[in-house]
């Protein structure tokens, strides 16, 4: 018996109100001492109920229908409750998803990582203290023992997740889960993650079950990936043949859609003079608070941008670099401290209340999120119906027929018009609201990280339409992403935003083949790229 | 923001609801058009009966100085003179406001353990027989009247079991233990009309907790049960819990009404009540800018207590 | 994957929804046909011997006067829950309205509204209640129409609230930001963009302040700021008939049954309501 995990023919079933549905369905892997299994899958596709699994845990409506899963050689699914304490965080750890909602709020770090360690072990609490800073120091927490008199909520989002890694590794586990570990987390930290974790499996050697939906970033860390589809493990197998060989047809339309870094947009002639300028932004929030503590907090500081029609410039930068703050004060959703914004040569008020019907509907704004950017209680018609209403003063057949034709333009079916946001899927939502955009017959496009809310295999079919309706109409596109892959492929121009400051413009291919500011150097350097080490 | 500015934020609102609170009893209490005499002795009542009481309140002068004039007395402990007997309200207010904050608080220590107890026994195995029991007995008491649910409690423990006295009296040479036998009746029933609410509120954060992340990290580290519950879950549910017990405390400054009108207790309550039915508006202007003070007190404790509690509002608002 | 069972609506709904629905109903029908049902007329005296307990020809007793007590609860029914619907009505349309626009609109109209609010609020609402009536002076005094505007009075504030911080929420929503992008007024606003999806929380509130306001009516009557005697307000009929509660407990317990199946039947209703809108009304 030399497998550290085997799964055998393993079935869960969820209760719902349907009745009994299956989420993993006949699934069979080992993954040896050592060694690090990628499990990649779209949201939905059992993948996290299975990782879970690997602990012995079954969510209450759930049921194992068939298999079972061992974990050396021990049926973790049959064991009593006694017994699963003693397996999980000494034999199997885990690394939750979402450090933010997966540690105490009201318990300090040093507590929640020492817990563990006196629960299973029969160390001092001397002894316990040393080994918490040993643990946070492995982890690469600069101030171990600050960090540990801290709160979760005193801790970076990084820290957070090395605190919980910290956590897993705490009684040596043989073998830790780890579900979408970096999913939340910026790029380049995402990266300093990844480095982390393949430093702690080369000292320890410690096995990982590393589960994901992000292709290209377990070609960096995994030894063999297995492909998840329905609750079916559809393939599995070697990183580097299965990238380079996809056997099955959902492999391959999976590693299809993952954006090609390096593959670019066609060059167009240089544009004509810009049909939407800002300059000098500076953008703040009103603080709350007592009156002469209400000073305004600055997100972003002198930004100026310009956008020439049959234009997409792509703003790039991390969570927090005010990128979305600077497309909101175009659209006048924030009043800017300072700094103007011209459409057409036309000054455009900072404030959306003094903007004319002309104003609005020439800059149009697609938001992240299609769950939030819907009104739930009404109707696919009724959403397209009101900007004809309000812009073009059209209402009635001639409306609904306009909405139905402004559907056919999104790939989506007339039939749609009657149903409500919640029985489309996220990609149809995202359709309808661009849809929406598209029915004020706008010349600015202001795209608000609209595929990061999506599915792999969605985000790719998105920007397709995206980029056709844009050249189609012939629109300028503002196109917020953090993802330089996307916005290689569809950008003209890129300005790379940090802090509040753009740092950088340029045309998309110079900025990627020779950065000069030394941050976006950073950013390139985190891209994953498939098949190949990082 | 500082830990310091929230909790001189929160003070200083407390004082400005307070303010406006002194205000709109006043106004209400001497400022509604029409003529306060007339309205207050009814329109039969002699015209000399009627004029000696303008003059006692001052009806000729304008109401802002009227206001401040009795705003000032208030910051200086002077309630004015009750109209029924012509003493000082303070006189009157203080020793009847000292047997209800003993009778409250007495409710509030038996509320604790009512409250959490019945809790934890349902979010342990919600959905068993235990929940549901206790479910449908905290609906049966919620759903019944405060002054059906005391007088049932009287009935039962003072008529039929006569184990409390049916009409509390209090008098100074009285012992500590005959204090508290005359006390506790009703402050088993306040607290158990209290209790309900902060056991259904508590059960469903419990609930709500269990499921969350953090506890299945916990219990993916293999940790206890019973750690899991007491340091995992209960200390996060108790913030909900605290702002519900301060809604409590709020909720029981206007109760306490009805059970000392049931249980004859010589308290705050039945004080008021009896200067509402008597019109005696010195009394009531105080009683009811006590009953306020009192509420917005509660609701500032238990908005510190949640800043004590709770690490995360310490640092960011 | 099974496909849905197809039933009826109705069955779909949870259990506490049909149970609340059915006592309500059997409440609104004994309120409606109480006077054909009643054995005597609900003043009448002398109907038999004076407080006398059950007997068939009088299931609740009768109390010092002979009068028959199932009779006068019968006929209270009607007056309990029509000042109590209408009350609540006015209450809600007037809050829900107040605190809609005033969390639409936001700034500084909002927080002066809303401090004021909370200045109220910081009264019980039992005292709140008892304030009214003690100033409206003598001559209003016992009147219907006084005690459905306390019950507005004192839920106005309170619904207000509640649909404000609804409102609040709803406004910080994508989809209303893409409202205000095409320009959109306050009204428009409120209308197309709030109402429709804080009507969910708004029901759940109704219903539970529904349910509340028989108890503060019964509790005014109790206390002797409600009806006056001889209406048949339950309440009312419990302070009178507290000192036979010895001698004759169907008399207090009677009418104290009614009311209280009838707040537990929408109590029922309201805990179904908001399991099937997937929010949580808190009772208070």
């Amino acid at each position: 018996m030399t497998q550290l995990l085997s799964v055998e023919g393993l079935s869960i079933d969820y209760l719902t109100a349907a009745g009994w549905s299956r989420a993993v369905s006949e699934v069979t892997l080992e993954i040896a001492p050592g060694e690090v299994f990628g499990l990649v899958g779209e949201s939905g596709s059992g993948k996290s109920t299975l990782g879970l699994a690997a602990l012995g845990y079954l969510p209450a409506n759930a049921r194992a229908s068939t298999g079972r899963i061992l974990v050396e050689g021990q049926d973790v699914l049959a064991l009593p409750r006694r017994a699963l304490s003693r397996l999980r965080g000494v034999r199997v750890g885990f690394v939750p998803q979402n450090p933010t909602t997966a540690l105490n709020p009201a318990m300090r770090a040093g507590v929640q990582l020492a817990e563990g360690l006196r629960r299973h072990t029969n160390l001092s609490s001397a002894e316990i203290t040393l080994r918490c800073l040993d643990l946070m120091r492995d982890v690469g927490i600069a101030d171990p023992a600050g960090a540990l008199r801290r709160f979760p909520h005193q801790l970076s989002g990084g820290q957070q997740q090395r605190l919980t890694i910290a956590m897993a590794l705490a009684c040596r586990p043989p073998l830790i889960v780890l579900d979408e570990p970096t999913t939340g987390l910026d790029v380049t930290i995402q990266r300093q993650i990844i480095a982390l974790l393949r430093d702690l499996r080369a000292e320890h050697g410690v096995a990982m079950l590393y589960i994901t939906h992000d292709l290209p970033l377990l070609s960096s860390i995994a030894d063999r990936i297995g492909v998840m589809h329905q609750g079916v493990l559809v393939e599995s197998g070697a990183a580097r043949a299965l990238f380079s060989h996809p056997r099955m047809a959902y492999t391959r339309e999976l590693i299809a859609a993952v954006p090609d870094p390096d593959a670019s947009a066609p060059k167009r002639p240089a544009a004509a003079p810009p049909i939407l300028t800002a300059t000098d932004l500076t953008i703040g929030y009103a603080r709350r608070g007592l009156p002469w503590a209400r000073s305004p907090v600055v997100v972003a500081r002198d930004v100026s941008l310009a956008l020439a029609p049959d234009e997409t410039l792509a703003l790039i930068g991390e969570s927090g670099s005010g990128k979305s703050t600077t497309a909101r004060a175009i659209c006048g959703l924030i009043s800017p401290l300072a700094g103007e914004v011209l459409l057409e040569g036309r000054l455009l008020a900072p404030r959306l209340r003094a903007r004319d019907g002309t104003d609005l509907r020439d800059i149009q704004y697609i938001f992240q999120n299609p769950d939030a950017s819907l009104n739930p209680r009404q109707t696919v018609a009724q959403v397209l119906e009101r900007p004809l209403a309000v812009f073009h003063g059209i209402t009635g057949p001639e409306a609904r027929h306009r909405a139905a034709t402004a559907l056919a333009e999104v790939e989506l079916e007339p039939a749609y018009l009657d149903r409500n946001p919640a029985q489309l899927s996220g990609g149809q939502r995202q359709r309808v609201a661009i849809a929406r955009a598209l029915l004020a017959e706008p010349k600015v496009l202001l795209c608000d990280e609209v595929l990061s809310a999506l599915d792999v295999s969605v985000q790719a079919r998105i920007i397709d339409l995206l980029v056709r309706v844009r050249v189609e109409r012939r629109m300028a596109m503002l196109f917020i992403s953090h993802d330089l892959a996307v916005v290689r492929r569809l950008a003209d121009r890129v300005a790379v935003m940090q802090a509040g400051r753009i740092v950088e413009t340029g045309p998309t291919e110079t900025i990627f083949a020779q950065p000069t500011h030394q941050y976006t150097r950073t950013l390139l350097a985190a891209i994953q790229r498939l098949g190949k080490a990082a | 923001m500082s830990f310091l500015h929230l909790i001189l934020t929160r003070i200083a609102a407390s004082t400005l609801t307070l303010v406006l609170v002194s205000m709109i009893i006043f106004g209400a209490v001497q400022g509604l058009p029409g003529d306060a005499a007339a309205r207050i002795l009814g329109r039969e009542a002699s015209e000399t009966a009627k004029d000696r009481l303008r003059q006692e309140m001052n009806l000729d002068a304008p109401l802002v100085r009227r206001y401040l004039d009795w705003a000032g007395g208030v910051l200086q402990g002077d309630l004015g003179k009750s109209f029924s007997g012509q003493k000082p309200v303070t006189e009157q207010l203080l020793p009847r406001l000292k047997n209800t904050l003993a009778l409250a608080g007495i409710a509030l220590l038996l509320y604790v353990p009512l409250s959490i107890l019945p809790a934890m026994m349902q979010a342990r195995h919600p959905d068993r027989r235990l929940d549901r029991t206790l479910s449908a007995l905290t609906v049966l008491i919620l759903s019944t009247p405060e002054f059906l649910f005391a007088t049932l409690l009287l009935f039962g423990l003072a008529v039929w079991l006569p184990l409390f006295p049916p009409i509390v009296q209090l008098s100074s040479g009285m012992g500590w233990g005959a204090w508290l036998h005359a006390l506790f009746l009703p402050s088993l029933t306040l607290a158990i009309l209290m209790a309900t609410y902060g056991t259904r509120l508590l059960r469903e954060s419990l609930i709500e907790i269990l499921q969350s992340d953090h506890v299945l990290l916990a219990e993916l580290k293999g940790l206890s049960e019973s750690r899991i519950l007491w340091r995992h879950v209960l200390p996060n549910a108790l913030i909900p819990w605290m702002n519900a017990t301060a809604l409590n405390v709020a909720f029981m400054i206007g109760g306490v009404v009805v059970v000392e009108k049931v249980f004859g207790f010589p308290g705050f309550g039945s004080m008021l009540v009896d200067a509402l039915q008597m019109r005696d508006l010195p009394v009531i202007s105080a009683g009811v800018l006590v009953a306020a003070t009192l509420f917005v007190l509660a609701n500032l404790a238990a908005d510190l207590g949640a800043l004590l509690v709770n690490p995360r509002l310490r640092v960011k608002s | 994957m099974t496909a849905i069972p197809v039933t009826g609506r109705w069955q779909r709904t949870p259990v506490a929804f049909r149970l609340g629905a059915a006592m309500l109903a059997v409440h609104v029908v004994l309120a409606v046909f109480g006077p054909w049902i009643a054995p005597y007329p609900q003043a009448m005296m002398m109907t038999g011997p004076p407080v006398q307990g059950f007997s068939l020809a009088h299931p609740f007793g009768t109390d010092q006067l002979g009068r028959d007590i199932w009779s006068r609860v019968l006929a209270g029914g009607w007056i309990v829950i029509t000042l109590s619907i209408s009350g609540t009505v006015i209450g809600m349309a007037l809050g829900a309205a107040i605190g809609l626009i005033s969390g639409t609109i936001g700034g500084r109209i909002d927080e002066v509204l809303m401090r004021l609010t909370e200045a109220v609020l910081a009264i019980p609402f039992l005292i709140f209640a008892l304030l009214i009536v003690s100033l409206a002076g003598p001559g209003l005094q016992g009147s219907p129409v006084l005690l459905i505007g306390v019950v507005a009075a004192v839920y106005l504030p309170r619904i207000a609230r509640m649909a404000r911080a609804a409102a609040t929420d709803i406004v910080t929503r994508d989809y209303v930001l893409a409202a205000r992008l095409r320009g959109e007024g306050t009204w428009s606003i409120a209308r197309r963009e709030v109402l429709p999806n804080a009507s969910g929380v708004l029901l759940v509130e109704f219903a539970v302040r529904a349910g509340y306001a028989p108890v503060l009516i019964g509790t005014m009557g109790f206390l002797g700021f409600g009806l006056r005697p001889p209406t048949p307000e339950w309440g009312l009929m419990m302070a009178e008939y507290r000192n036979l509660m010895t001698a004759q407990p169907m008399a207090v317990f009677g009418p104290g049954l009614m009311l209280a199946s009838l707040v537990i039947g929408l109590g029922f209703f309201t805990e179904g309501l908001s399991a099937m809108l997937g929010k949580r009304g808190s009772l208070r």
